[in-house]
């Protein structure tokens, strides 16, 4: 062992993300990570359990795990946790009962010391039904300016027509690869 | 990652797979996948094995079709009832994935449907952990288990599940299903049965104890599970290590470093202070077993991050992006455009960090083992300081850093030194080493860049140096360009230093990966870019390359040309590795053309005051480095007559220096020999450099020279030639001269005569070779003949004039031949009475190597010999390819094309190789040499450009040869070659040899008769000369067994079969020697097929059978049988008793006593109808019984 191999080893890994998909059940997580991947999305069930989905993406390698948001594994989500890169938290924007259970699920989540250092990306999902609320509204009513702890964009998307999903996606990738990596 | 890709546009040699190409063909080795028992199972793995193996280096490639390998295996492990052995063997194949892919990335891959809990665990209990052959099925059992269980369920309402289905969504019917559970449980619960497979799993010491301790980690650290079973688990381990120092379960301790790792650590801190406990009572680091030592460290390390809580560096968005490749292309801009806030300003509102009294004893355990023996160690720790330190306050971390950085003290051993440099590396790519500590740190540095001690006789410093590189670049990633600005000149050229002139590759190569990095990151390395893409790391991993090219190019730039120098000259000159002192002196040579002024007026100073040091490695390269210095800075005086360098007081200096050695006697004893190479070659640099030099000087030289030339080392006899050749064609021509020149050829003269050591003689015989013309003209005559005389074997040379001794000095030959080659050269073929256009001299010396090119000399080292052949062919062929062709005489001219055509078919592939490559050119040499036969046949068969034929290969030359044996004028001479080839013990040689001979003789029927009759003359030539007939009874017995020709064997008019049997009696007349004797059977037997002699062999067989050599005798029965057997209907054998006549060959015991044989072989000799003999003793008996009865 040297410093060499400590290099390569560093070379492989700095190539790797890991990117969490969390949100209440019935956000569109399954959907965006299928979106992603190129599969349909015709006949998507509830997840139960978790899904981990392995892409390329600008010449990085995303594992996606994306975890079932249903209240009672919610508390399991903690399994997922660790060497988090990213965390991506999807909102059902028309979902507007339960913003507020939205909003206390992410504070909870972004107390989480494995989850430090994160970059998140909120997910304003369903922007093509009519009386979704819009990012701006849901960045206040989930009071995100208050977040200081971690690099954060909200943005509208859609998993149906994949409207800025891409580019939400690329930020959080930038921003993951813009800082340095070490290897802990 | 940057440089691979450069790479790849070329057209480098390189193995590198672009794509998993073998997906079908694996994925049908899998579809035909055998059950582990059955015949073909292991061919099949291992084949699977061997194309999955080809992916080791690039496992990413296999990725894309990971899900598809998987499913086709998990399909067949899934079946309800496969048929024995058959579920092993899939989970031997998966495993082989698991190996290539690594399993923390397979894992990802393996299905995590609750479904496949049951199953899974059900398989797992089946398990024998004992059992060692099918290892694998309970290795991937485990890593699948570990998957299983991060499903987000209450583990309690698995069990339940068997009863509901597995598809149910909605979460109300989970608490139903609960419900039910409830009231029937009977069986244990799965999690109970999850963690008695930890237990079981985690204390077995097979390579599938650190999966249970995967599986423990993702297991134990469950919300659910964390309160019902963590505390017992631990419990259980500690237990069972109750300072048990002997019986270890590694897997246990695996087991708790990997829930320590995975787990949160708000979950953990209630163990965290029994567990550090424990763990330091366990006495495993004072055990000398790195292992348990390991482990140990691992754990501490741990409960110390569990104390504490983690931070994130908040500098760490302005240290640019991950991956330097993107960030490289606009590397300069980077530094500048960055926003620099202060990376301290966060720590100072961070809240109050409470630090346990338990992080004192964790980095006192860290820091000790820092020191320790074993390299993972040191690494372990030195990674777990960083991390603990990195969530340290700021004071305490500054604390920490303070003790690793007394670490780094000239009492220190070089491990703590190792140690130290990796912790501070680590450290500092955290951001937790300050600027201000790098005033006090970088000259420590700058002594690890450089770390090379001597300990006994070997130098340590290797991964002192490697991980002080480490720590460069740890730096350029973590500090602003500012904060490292006073440093750059220092670091800058350090590394550069260590990337050009380290001797180890690794070394080399972390030295330019940290110039690189620091390039890109810092971007105020002078000339960064121009430098960084010259030193890559490929470029800097020939040493050779690195020494002599790039530190040239590096030397362009100022910035780095005198601490280049500096560095070797105070540091490489006296290196302890002679190699790397050769190669100082070759990288100072070329870079005195960059510092001319530099060099004479600061380093030659230098070097010659480390002369007079007893260290005998820095004399050595002192010496060395001075003699190629003095050469350059001369050449720049003659290149431009303004530029002088060399003050009177240098050139007084140099003169003396080798008469001060001689006077200090350092020629003496076994320090002598290093002295005496580099003096050498100091004498040759500062002849050919022409430094004005006085007499004193010129005879301690000369004096020196003598000396060398007697050493047994080929090596310092050469440099001592080669330093003569300049020296006397330098200072030698003067007039006043001309004395001493004579006495000197006078001592080599004599020296050349020494028969008692062969070294001697070949030094003097050298040195006679490199005379210049104008030492030479004078005693041609003496010293030609002189070189004649030991160019051959005391056989050939006219008179015995020396002892036996000698006979063996084939090297002394060797050296002879070409020196007289040399002097060949060296005048001329002017046409005076001391000139080679002399026709005498001429051809004494043409004949002199024509001799030579005959000497077979054997000895333990085998067939010497070739050597003098090789230095003749070489010679002869340098001779008549450079005379005037007049002057080459017809016969002389055959002989030497017939010698090398003989030469290249004889029997060392070097030798022959040689031989035919020389044959060829000279064949095709323009202008055209004369009096060579048959030169328009010669020059079809051979081709013009020599580069067509692999000439040492046998399968490639023979053919060619064998064409020659249709010439007349040659074929006798390549017979006597082949001979020598086919009747050889080399089975390739013989294969190719003979198919080539057999060929040209079924296609040439014509000529077969002529090429037998030249065989006869061949063996009668050479009879009892046992080098050609040996192998000639071989041959013989080859060639007859071929059919090739038969035609002569049955031609009554043809007496060549007479006369093989004539030759063959005389050969091994009296049967003295046994090997000889036991080969010439099967020749003899060959002639069965011939009618006319078949009774006098059976005559011959029946004595052999007699013959009280065992070996003898049962080669005889083994060769009859099977010529019996082949021509036995040829025979005058009645038919009726051929079947017993074989059945007594092959069933009789020939090797018992010959009282027992004697009535067999005489009931043999009966049977096929010849008088059995009768032995000497006997006869005479025999015959006075007969005169007494008259």
């Amino acid at each position: 062992m040297g410093f060499l191999t400590v290099l390569k080893k560093m070379r492989q890994k700095e190539k790797e993300m890991r990117i969490l998909l969390l949100g209440l059940d019935n956000a569109g997580k399954t959907t965006i990570l299928k979106r992603f991947n190129g599969e349909s999305i015709d006949t998507i069930s509830p997840t139960l359990g978790f899904n981990i989905k392995t892409l390329e993406h600008n010449g990085y390698t995303l594992n996606m795990w994306d975890v079932g948001g249903q209240k009672s594994l919610r508390s399991y989500w903690r399994n997922y946790f660790e060497c988090t890169d990213g965390l991506v938290w999807v909102v059902d924007s028309a979902d507007r009962m339960r913003m507020e259970m939205c909003k206390d699920e992410l504070q909870v989540l972004l107390k989480e010391e494995r989850l430090a250092g994160a970059t998140l990306i909120v997910l304003c999902n369903k922007q093509d039904l009519p009386g979704a609320l819009s990012s701006n509204e849901i960045k206040e009513i989930l009071r995100l300016d208050d977040i200081t702890t971690h690099h954060w964009l909200v943005a509208g998307v859609s998993a149906v027509t994949g409207e800025k999903l891409l580019s939400s996606m690329d930020w959080l990738i930038d921003d993951i690869a813009k800082r340095i990596f070490t290897l802990d | 990652m940057q440089q691979s890709e450069d790479v790849k546009d070329e057209d480098l040699p390189a193995n590198t797979l672009e794509h998993f190409a073998e997906l079908d063909q694996v994925l049908e080795m899998i579809e035909n996948m055998l059950p582990i028992q059955a015949e073909g199972f292991e061919r099949g793995f291992e084949h699977y094995t061997e194309v999955l193996s080809r992916y080791q280096e690039q496992p990413h490639l296999l990725d894309t079709h990971l899900e598809v390998l998987l499913s086709r295996l998990l399909g067949k492990i899934r079946e309800a009832a496969p048929p024995t052995g058959a579920r092993d063997a899939a989970f031997k194949y998966l495993y082989i994935i698991c190996k290539v892919r690594t399993y923390k990335v397979l894992v990802k891959f393996m299905p995590h449907e609750l479904s496949d809990l049951e199953f899974v665990l059900q398989l797992l209990e089946q398990q024998d952990p004992k059992q060692f052959e099918n290892w694998e099925t309970r290795y991937m059992l485990l890593l699948w288990m570990s998957i299983l269980v991060l499903n987000p369920f209450h583990m309690s309402r698995l069990d339940a599940q068997q009863l509901g289905t597995p598809t149910e969504t909605d979460e109300n019917n989970f608490v139903l299903i609960n419900n039910v559970n409830n009231q029937a449980v009977t069986v244990t619960p799965k999690m109970e049965r999850i963690f008695e497979l930890c237990k079981l799993y985690s204390s077995t010491n097979d390579t599938c104890s650190s999966m249970a301790a995967y599986l423990a980690a993702k297991y134990f650290v469950r919300a659910d599970i964390k309160d019902l079973y963590l505390e017992r688990y631990l419990d259980w381990i500690m237990d069972q290590h109750q300072a048990d120092t002997l019986q270890v379960k590694f897997g246990q301790l695996a087991a708790v470093a990997a829930i320590l790792k995975h787990g949160k650590r708000e979950d953990l801190l209630p163990y965290a202070d029994k567990l550090l406990k424990w763990i330091v009572g366990c006495q495993y680091k004072d055990v000398n077993d790195f292992l348990k030592y390991k482990y140990y460290i691992k754990i501490v390390q741990r409960l110390g991050l569990v104390h504490l809580k983690p931070r994130i560096a908040s500098w760490r968005y302005k240290r640019g992006t991950r991956s330097l490749a993107r960030n490289l292309n606009q590397a300069s801009a980077a530094g500048d455009a960055e926003v620099i806030a202060d990376a301290d300003e966060a720590d100072a509102d961070a809240e109050e960090i409470v630090v346990p009294d338990a992080i004192e004893e964790v980095i006192e355990e860290l820091l000790q083992a820092l020191r320790s023996g074993g390299n993972d160690i040191r690494w372990s720790a030195a990674k777990g300081l960083g991390r603990v330190t990195n969530r340290l306050p700021k004071e305490l971390a500054d604390e920490v850093i303070g003790s690793v950085i007394g670490i780094l003290s000239p009492l220190e051993p070089h491990e703590a030194w190792h140690g130290a440099c990796l912790a501070l590396a680590e450290l500092a790519k955290r951001g937790l080493l300050l600027p201000y500590r790098l005033h006090e740190l970088v000259p420590l540095l700058m002594q690890a860049l450089f770390y090379d001690e001597m300990k006994g006789y070997m130098s340590v410093g290797q991964h002192i140096r490697d991980a002080a590189c480490y720590m460069c670049w740890a730096f350029a990633r973590a500090y602003n360009p500012d904060d490292l600005k006073p440093f750059v000149q220092q670091i800058s050229s350090g590394l550069l230093t260590v990337a050009v002139f380290d001797r180890e590759i690794n070394c080399r190569r972390a030295a330019s990966a940290a110039f690189q990095e620091s390039v890109g990151r810092l971007g105020n390395f002078p000339y960064g870019i121009e430098i960084s893409t010259t030193t890559d790391f490929y470029s800097v991993g020939l040493r050779q390359h690195s020494y002599l090219v790039i530190s040239d190019f590096i030397a362009q730039y100022e910035e780095y040309r005198e601490p280049m120098i500096d560095h070797l000259v105070q540091r490489k000159v006296g290196h302890w590795d002679a190699a790397i002192r050769e190669l100082v002196a070759k990288a100072l040579h070329k870079l005195t053309r960059r510092a001319p002024r530099y060099m004479a007026a600061v380093v030659l100073p230098q070097l010659l005051a480390k002369t007079e040091t007893i260290d005998l490695n820095a004399r050595h390269g002192c010496v060395l480095a001075m003699g190629e210095i003095t050469l350059t800075l001369r050449q720049l005086e003659l290149e431009g007559p303004g530029n002088v360098y060399l003050t009177n007081q240098r050139i007084a200096e140099l003169n003396e220096l080798i008469n001060s050695f001689v006077e200090r006697s350092y020629y003496r004893g076994m320090s002598g020999e290093l002295m005496k190479s580099c003096s050498a070659s100091f004498i040759r640099n500062c002849s050919l450099a022409q430094l004005p030099a006085t007499d004193v000087c010129l005879a301690s030289w000369q004096r020196v020279i003598d000396m060398c030339l007697i050493t047994t080392s080929s090596t310092i006899r050469t440099a001592a030639v080669e330093a003569f050749a300049e020296l006397s064609r330098a200072y030698y021509c003067e007039e006043k001269m001309s004395a001493g020149n004579a006495q000197i050829i006078g001592r080599y003269l004599e020296g050349a005569d020494n028969d008692l050591e062969e070294h001697i003689r070949m030094g003097h015989l050298a040195a006679l070779g490199v005379l210049p013309e104008f030492m030479l003209r004078p005693q041609l005559n003496p010293v030609m003949y002189k070189l004649v005389l030991h160019s051959l074997t005391n056989q050939s040379a006219a008179g015995d004039h020396e002892n036996q001794q000698t006979f063996r000095w084939s090297e002394a030959r060797t050296q002879s031949v070409y020196a007289l080659c040399k002097i060949v050269q060296t005048i001329g073929y002017d046409d005076t009475k001391d000139g080679f256009g002399n026709q005498h001299l001429f051809n004494d010396v043409v004949k002199c190597m024509l001799n030579a090119m005959a000497e077979y000399t054997l000895d333990n080292r085998g067939d010497i010999g070739a050597w003098v052949r090789e230095a003749a062919m070489t010679s002869l062929f340098e001779i008549a390819t450079t005379c005037p062709k007049e002057m080459l005489e017809e016969d002389l001219v055959h002989q030497i094309v017939a010698g090398f055509m003989q030469q290249a078919v004889e029997k060392i592939d070097r030798t022959r190789g040689l031989a035919g490559r020389l044959c060829c050119r000279l064949i095709h040499t323009q202008p055209a040499i004369p009096h060579i036969k048959a030169h328009a046949r010669l020059l079809e068969i051979f081709p013009s450009d020599e580069n067509t034929v692999l000439w040492l290969f046998a399968d490639n030359t023979f053919p060619l040869f064998c064409e020659l044996l249709a010439l007349p004028d040659y074929s006798k001479r390549v017979l006597l070659g082949l001979c020598a080839s086919i009747g050889q013990l080399t089975e390739s040689l013989i294969k190719y040899a003979s198919n080539a001979f057999f060929e040209f003789l079924r296609s040439h029927k014509q000529m077969v008769p002529r090429l037998c009759t030249e065989i006869i003359q061949i063996f009668e030539e050479y009879l009892l000369n046992e080098r050609i007939t040996y192998p000639m009874l071989s041959f013989l017995d080859i060639l007859m067994g071929s059919g090739t020709i038969d035609a002569v064997l049955h031609d009554e008019q043809n007496l060549f079969a007479e006369d093989v049997y004539r030759l063959l009696n005389l050969e091994v007349k009296g049967y003295k020697k046994l090997y000889k004797t036991a080969t010439s059977i099967g020749t003899y037997c060959q002639l069965i097929q011939v009618p006319r002699l078949s009774r006098r062999i059976f005559a011959k067989m029946s004595v052999f059978l007699g013959l009280q050599h065992v070996h003898v005798r049962k080669t005889a029965a083994t060769k009859l049988y099977e010529a019996l057997a082949l021509h036995g209907d040829a025979t005058e054998i009645p038919e009726e008793n051929m079947d017993e006549i074989l059945s007594l060959l092959s069933e009789t015991d020939w090797t018992a006593p010959l009282v027992q044989v004697r009535p067999l072989r005489n009931q043999l000799c009966n049977l096929i109808g010849i008088q059995p003999p009768v032995s000497g003793g006997a006869a005479a008996a025999n015959k006075q019984v007969t005169v007494a009865d008259k």
